[in-house]
């Protein structure tokens, strides 16, 4: 067989490592790789030998979201990242920002939020409180791409309702709000949740609909928008994200 | 990237990608923080677009958490394998066709910071390195520059003809033996030792 010749082995796996060998050849050539030993071991001694040249190529430090977009992929339970179709749904774009850095916060920030939606017996309440669910059945800490907690938002049912606790002081420009999406765990698909428009704690009941995209949600994320309608989709840059953590199991509805 | 340990950062990575064979995400989340800033300067390198560098450096690091088991600890050092990991993510990146559309509108943008004969660069050096650049300067140095635009930034033969302003076929012959004139050179090192 013609790859059994050692020059041409040698040439093809020189020619592999130093990235002169391109397009349908260097396909080829790796679809070869995997059943030849001889081949891989050609090749991995050009390896030893050229990779030393990167030795001097400069250090630089990537952005803080490759390593979010890395550890949502690899992640137990997440091995089917929504595949990139378009901008918006690109690469890490809806990825949260701080996956590990949401979860640590959430240990931190969970207990205040129940705290905080907890149903207190304010006197103006007139009719007799309905047994109300108060442990909540999700929350997202959605933080900036400096992974500084931003926003928690946190759903429950019985009946269905979200809470949104800004963790600093938001305040949009005029006529704009802090519109919070809803992506999709499969699909990536993105829905509009509600909107924030100051830094003042929002309880808001919540239809089926919103119930659901919080439900299917794998991450929510924010977006500054005109206040009102919010439009089909993201008009700006995400600003805020997390990832919308289920905290009854699978299975909860 | 900071050689942490003056007792082998060599081993410290082989021994992170070991763990990460075994699914361990903290050995992952170290060896991140120890290689990513100097494996995304290979890829951004190759790619000189920060974000098709990021995507390849995310690609790459998938790889890696996938097949930290296919990394045979008695061949040489794990940075090779992983520089060889982003090289051939960075590579693929740069040659599939809706990349390559792009690039019009970007070929005024070469990044001098990483040009193969910017001296600043050459900063860090190793003595592998000093070996293997003292072997390419064995070469002509139409030969030398033609292996280095196309390891360091993936360039195809045709792109450095077109550059050298020579024909294809001869910038071919020239890379091809000049690489096998490297490594007489590189065993002539070994044999002396």
């Amino acid at each position: 067989m013609r790859y059994d010749d050692p020059q041409l082995q040698e040439a093809l796996a020189s020619a592999y490592v130093a990235g002169a060998l391109q397009g349908p050849a260097r396909r080829r050539f790796e679809a070869l790789m995997r059943s030849r030993p001889d081949l891989r071991r050609r090749v991995e001694a050009w390896e030893d030998r050229l990779t030393p040249l990167s030795d001097a190529t400069p250090a630089v430090r990537p952005p803080a979201r490759v390593w979010h977009a890395i550890q949502q992929r690899v992640a137990p339970e997440r091995t089917s990242a929504p595949q990139a179709a378009g901008f918006w749904n690109s690469l890490a774009f809806w990825r949260p920002f701080g996956a590990v850095a949401a979860v640590l916060a959430l240990l931190v920030t969970a207990y205040s939020g129940y705290q905080a939606t907890r149903p207190t017996p304010e006197p103006q309440v007139a009719e007799a409180p309905a047994p109300q669910q108060v442990l909540p059945s999700y929350v997202a800490v959605l933080e900036d791409e400096a992974n500084q907690p931003v926003m928690v938002v946190t759903a429950f049912k019985g009946p269905w309702r979200v809470t949104v606790e800004p963790l600093r002081d938001l305040s949009p420009y005029a006529g704009k709000a802090f519109q919070v999406w809803a992506v999709e765990r499969d699909s990536g698909t993105v829905r509009p949740l509600l909107q924030v428009s100051s830094g003042e704690v929002l309880r808001l009941p919540l239809g089926e609909a919103g119930w659901d995209a919080i439900k299917t949600s794998e991450s929510l994320a924010v977006t500054l928008e005109e206040a009102g309608t919010p439009p089909a989709a993201p008009t700006g840059p995400v600003l805020f994200s997390g990832l919308c953590l289920n905290l009854k199991g699978p299975t909860d509805t | 990237m900071t050689a942490s340990t003056a007792a082998g950062p060599s081993d410290r990575l082989g021994e992170l990608l070991s763990r990460c064979s075994l699914g361990d995400q903290a050995a992952f989340a170290q060896l991140y923080e120890a290689t990513s800033a100097k494996l995304f300067g290979v890829a951004l390198r190759i790619l000189r677009r920060e974000a098709w560098a990021e995507e390849a450096l995310q690609e790459a690091f998938v790889k890696i958490w996938r097949h930290a088991g296919s990394y045979n600890p008695g061949r040489g050092r794990p940075m090779t394998w992983m520089i060889n990991v982003v090289r051939n993510q960075s590579l693929d990146l740069l040659r599939r066709a809706d990349y390559r559309v792009a690039e019009d509108e970007w070929s005024a943008e070469s990044d001098r910071r990483t040009s193969p004969d910017n001296p600043a660069a050459q900063a860090e050096t190793s003595q592998e390195m000093q070996r293997v650049l003292g072997c390419l300067g064995n070469l002509g140095e139409e030969q030398r520059d033609c292996i280095l635009l196309s390891y360091h930034q993936g360039m195809t033969p045709s792109e450095i003809a077109a550059q050298v302003e020579r024909p294809v076929g001869t910038v071919k012959t020239w890379i091809r033996r000049g690489l096998i004139k490297v490594r007489e050179c590189l065993d002539q090192w070994a044999t002396d030792l």
